[in-house]
């Protein structure tokens, strides 16, 4: 199962024998608002442990003073009392608000910066990587605004609150301080058991996202083949799957939290039993058997605590191990730079994507419309991904003798539908440059729609557009790139969904365009492209074995 | 299946709840037992006196850890099923209306009502769980410590109605207008990046990257102080709740000094304690009601924006004759235009008999395809459209769907192998049948060069380039084997090579078996094969 679903994670290396760190050192280098946060939250737990100590012992003072077991003023103890709790209760508010502060913080940081990084190295799986960015990033709330001050609270509040159980009564801070021990024992044995688990869940819940979403877009055609009810029963066995799945994840997962609770149960009972006994025989002031009572739960809540937030964070850990994992993948590597002349204009020696597909040679001209031609499959579109630097490509390619910048090529992808984004007909056009030449692009690429029509990528484009009026659109966007000043345009299979006279008059286009001293590469397998072009390449299979020895 | 899954959702909920108010009331009687128990001792009475206490203690003790860890188990397997109840129901919703209904063929509005759904669970497990235990404590505290002394129950009973209220009121009035914010712009943070990861080659490769993650930043900071906010009034909540557990000991030890028997007063000191100890526990308890009246809050948000995402839509209604006709296809002045949109093209008249090739010509945008749509019943037409002589208006649109097949311009491919993509065209089909269906679409050399049938064509159809895709489409439809086959731009992405043969090919059989097939294209269609052709005209006036 962790095998197989591999694909699908965005940062894909992920070290699966890798557990789940408490604090990963990696975030705390990344992100610096979780250092503040963690220092913050240290601090404020210092303080919030004193006022827990000192409400103990005042409250139990005053309750053996109200019974008669006690000497002393009762205002006194009531005062310290009620001031050290309104304290505690005010601490607990400032930690969350400055926990939750940080954690908005580190998510702002991890987005910007694994936004930064997708810029440079790619997604594997655009819904995977969406979801880990959006609702994953969001569940680091539950990490660092919940698990790790509570974590912060535990190591600095717990030692405190022995210590003062000890001072007061040692018997109970040592059964307590036994007590706690067998917690983290029975902790990492059910943890080290759930954790790979969780892991696999994780994915699974995400598979299940996207199965769930996969059926309710192919919807329309499971209607058409009557299939749609069927869908149906598919929706609710997976669900279902998935809820037996995580069912017994859980069953294990609580028991770490049974162990916790029972814990903090049996010091209490221990502590009752036996400072009551040594009531009967005097052996103990009344004040400190209740300050003890009321203290030892304290000592307990707080590790029973961290282990619910702990549980609450796994989600958000993990969205934040595949972030930082993200942030360590490298980028597509870029083709060498192709030795040519500097008048030559773009040459390609064997350039193809590593991945595989056929390998291209050619030294295209200013001035040149070039046919990148073969049977679907062969590679035309992995070669331009290559040149564009969006795969990890092999050989080499130039521009006037000098490396090819991104700047350089106006690309128009062959999957219309995916190569729109929301807003108009017109600011698609205008994609990452200005409305100036709009007009003139869209004239060239023949779009006869209304400019201002809104554009929905997720409903295949222009509510009420033909596919070829939307692939007419993506050429017009490259047409105006180039308009802007790149000067090689890349155009993927342009024509496929035109009809014959939009199709004439697309090869005119890029034919002028071409005579005005574009280089054009255009991947088409359609008679009257190869008839329009000046030249026609084909991409060359690449034989593994020569090019090891090569 | 364990025999807990036959239960109803409806009373493992319910039982869920009990468990979890019982885990509540035992974790405030092991306080109470305890701290009667160390009062009572300080009497010195006999240890035997004790004994109930401390046989209490230890249960009390237990019990409420292995309470908590049955009331998880039961809780959580309930709203699996929960869940999985709630997906179906908003799959039943959504089936009826798309691809027409609302912009729920929106797939960002699709990934935000699936995971809406996804959190409806949220309810039952944080907040009527977590409600219904401190209902019970409270209202069973109180009682109990009313048998003992009126005025400190009343203390208590201010106490939790004061704070419970306060607290509430501060996290929801703070959280009111956040809340109704921060949902929508986490699902526009989500959907954003959905169509950033989905564009991310795009938008590299036109330098609009920095410009589209910026974007998605400021969003993202907007989301962020809206979201502070909302934590900062939950921890208010319970920052007023935890000071009122403290001051509910400290008013109960005021009310009760001098009552004890041992200071001249009429109460057993071990009732003193009790009183004075049980805010401790109950507040703890107590200290959820904020943030379950949050989520509950949060959960009405949610179901409400379900509810508005799939909004009835205007659809052929599933009602009729399911008798599949067949027979001769008649348009009688049909048009047909999509909700929100003008009338497409102008009113059509066409007569097609079995073993007619029709083909459907007009500019592109014209309104083929919504033609086509009309045809299967995805949408209502005007006019009349008939097989066989049966108005289509008044047949199931299965039936109409059993005899009349549409290969999509844009078809969906599931994430699944190839043999599933084929097979739900018809049941029962072989290996054999689906190699035959592959081979007859030119796309047997592509499978067997990957997996055979067990191909994954790959999320979105990513991995398939656009001709195969449509010829897997056309694959499916020729397996249903329906009278009547509209192909909708049927080679817009096969090879030329391929085209023309496939073409002809697929005429030449649609005629032998007296099939009706109705064909968008912009290739020239064989003239030998079209037996008839029909113009779309934009409608007057559009």
């Amino acid at each position: 199962m962790e095998r197989t679903a591999r694909h699908v994670a965005i940062g894909a290396q992920a070290g699966d024998g890798e557990h789940v760190r408490p604090l990963d050192p990696r975030l705390l280098r990344a992100a610096s608002a979780a250092r503040t946060l963690l220092a913050g939250t240290g601090a404020i737990a210092l303080v919030q442990a004193v006022a827990i100590v000192a409400f103990a012992w005042s409250a139990g003072l005053a309750i053996a003073i109200a019974i008669g077991g006690a000497e002393g003023e009762l205002w006194q103890p009531l005062a310290i009392a009620a001031g050290s709790i309104v304290a505690r209760g005010v601490l607990g508010w400032l930690d969350q608000a400055v926990a939750t502060r940080g954690s908005v913080r580190v998510r702002s940081q991890l987005r910007s910066r694994a936004l930064a990084r997708i810029g440079e190295v790619g997604v594997v799986d655009p819904v995977v990587a969406a979801t880990g960015l959006g609702r994953g990033l969001d569940a680091l709330d539950g990490y660092l605004a919940g698990f790790v001050p509570q974590l912060a609270r535990t190591v600095v509040a717990v030692p405190i609150v022995l210590v003062a159980l000890v001072v007061q009564d040692p018997f109970s801070g040592i059964a307590a301080a036994a007590c706690l021990p067998l917690i983290p024992v029975f902790m990492v044995l059910i943890g080290l058991a759930t954790q790979r688990v969780q892991r696999a869940q994780w994915r699974e819940t995400e598979r299940l996202a996207a199965a769930t979403l996969d059926t309710l877009e192919g919807l329309a055609t499971l209607k058409l083949f009557r299939r749609d009810r069927r869908a149906r029963a598919l929706v609710e066995a997976r669900s279902a799957e998935h809820g037996t799945r995580t069912m017994s994840v859980l069953r294990i997962s609580f028991l770490s939290s049974l162990v916790l609770e029972l814990a903090g149960s049996i010091a209490i009972a221990i502590v009752a039993v036996s400072v009551g006994v040594r009531l009967l025989e005097g052996d103990i002031p009344l004040a400190v058997a209740f300050s003890v009572l009321i203290l030892v739960p304290d000592a307990f809540l707080p590790v029973r605590l961290v282990g619910t937030a702990f549980h609450a964070s796994t989600e958000g850990v993990e969205a934040t191990s595949r972030v930082l994992d993200l942030l360590e993948r490298e980028p597509a590597e870029a083709p060498t730079v192709a030795a040519a002349r500097a008048d030559a204009g773009l040459a390609l020696t064997g350039l193809r994507a590593r991945h595989g597909g056929g390998a291209v040679t050619a030294t295209l001209q200013r001035g040149t419309l070039a046919c990148l031609h073969g049977p679907s499959g062969v590679g035309k579109s992995s070669v331009l991904a290559a040149l564009l630097g969006l795969v990890d490509a092999h050989g080499a390619a130039s521009l006037d003798g000098r490396a090819v910048a991104r700047a350089d090529l106006a690309w128009a992808p062959q999957r219309s539908a995916d190569a729109l984004v929301s807003g108009t007909v017109r600011s698609n056009v205008a994609l990452g440059g200005d409305d100036q030449r709009v007009d003139e692009a869209m004239a060239l690429a023949g779009v006869d729609l209304d400019p201002d029509l809104p554009v929905d990528p997720a409903t295949g484009g222009v509510h009420g557009a033909s596919g070829g009026q939307v692939q007419r659109v993506v050429l017009a966007r490259a047409i105006r790139r180039h308009l802007d000043g790149a000067p090689v345009l890349l155009v993927d299979e342009p024509t496929s969904a035109l009809d014959a006279e939009h199709e004439r008059h697309v090869i005119a286009s890029l034919r002028a365009l071409a005579d005005a001293g574009a280089v054009v590469v255009v991947a088409s397998h359609r008679g009257a492209v190869v008839a329009a072009a000046d030249v026609v390449v084909e991409p060359v299979p690449v034989d593994a074995t020569a090019e090891v020895s090569a | 299946m364990r025999p807990v899954r036959e239960w109803s959702v409806r009373s493992a909920r319910g039982f869920g709840y009990a468990v979890a108010a019982a885990t509540g009331l035992a974790s405030i009687a092991l306080m109470a037992t305890a701290g009667w128990l160390l009062a009572s001792a300080w009497e010195q009475p006999s240890i035997l006196h004790l004994q109930i206490a401390i046989v209490g203690v230890r249960a009390f003790a237990i019990g409420r850890a292995a309470l908590r860890y049955l009331e998880r188990l039961v809780s959580h397997d309930a709203a699996f099923r929960d869940l999985t109840r709630e997906r179906v129901a908003l799959f039943d919703r959504l089936r009826p209306v798309l691809p027409v209904g609302v912009g729920a063929r929106s797939s960002q509005l699709l990934a935000r009502v699936v995971a809406d759904v996804d959190r409806l669970q949220d309810r039952p497990l944080r907040a009527v769980g977590p409600l219904v235990t401190a209902g019970v404590c409270a209202v069973v505290t109180v009682a109990v410590v009313a048998t003992i002394d009126l005025a400190a129950a009343g203390a208590l009973l201010v106490a939790l109605v004061a704070s419970g209220a306060l607290a509430t009121w501060l996290a929801v009035r703070v959280a009111a207008r956040a809340e109704q914010e921060v949902a929508p712009l986490a699902a526009e943070l989500d959907a954003a990046l959905l169509e950033a990861m989905r564009a991310r080659d795009l938008l590299v490769a036109f330098d609009a990257w920095e410009a589209e993650a910026a974007r998605i930043l400021a969003l993202e900071r907007r989301l962020g102080e809206r979201s502070r906010r909302l934590a900062i009034a939950a921890g208010a909540g319970s920052a007023v709740i935890v000071a009122a557990g403290g001051l509910a000991v400290v008013a109960a030890v005021a009310l009760l000094d001098g009552s004890a028997i041992a200071d001249g007063g009429w109460l057993a000191p071990g009732l003193v304690a009790l009183v004075a100890l049980v805010p401790l526990a109950l507040f703890e308890v107590w200290g959820a009601v904020p943030a379950a009246a949050l989520v509950l809050r949060e959960s009405r948000i949610r179901r409400a924006r379900v509810d508005a995402a799939v909004a009835d839509a205007t659809v052929p209604a599933e009602l009729g004759d399911a008798t599949p006709p067949s027979g001769a296809l008649r348009l009688a002045g049909v048009t047909a235009s999509w909700p929100g949109a003008e009338a497409a093209f102008a009113p059509v008249d066409l007569v097609a008999e079995p073993g007619d090739v029709v083909a459907i010509r007009g500019a592109s945008g014209v309104g083929k395809s919504t033609l086509a749509a009309a045809l299967v019943r995805f949408l209502d037409h005007e006019g009349t459209a008939t097989v066989g002589g049966v108005d289509l208006r008044t047949l199931h649109p299965d039936a109409v769907r059993t005899s009349i097949v549409l290969v999509e311009q844009l078809p969906h491919l599931l994430d699944t192998s190839v043999r599933e993509n084929l097979r739900f065209a018809r049941e029962g089909a072989t290996d054999d049948d689906l190699w035959a269906v592959l081979d007859e679409v030119g796309l047997a050399d592509w499978a067997r060069g990957r997996d055979g049938l067990d191909t994954m064509p790959g999320d979105r159809a990513a991995l398939v380039s656009g001709g195969q895709a449509q010829r897997l489409a056309l694959a499916r439809a020729l397996l249903a084997a329906p009278p009547i086959l509209v192909l909708d731009e049927p080679t817009a992405n096969v090879d030329d090579e391929v085209a023309l043969p496939l073409v002809r090919h697929m005429l030449e059989a649609a005629r032998a078996s007296g099939r009706i097939v109705l064909v968008t294209s912009h290739t020239s269609l064989p003239a030998d094969l079209v037996t008839r052709t029909v113009e779309l005209q934009p409608a007057v006036g559009a």
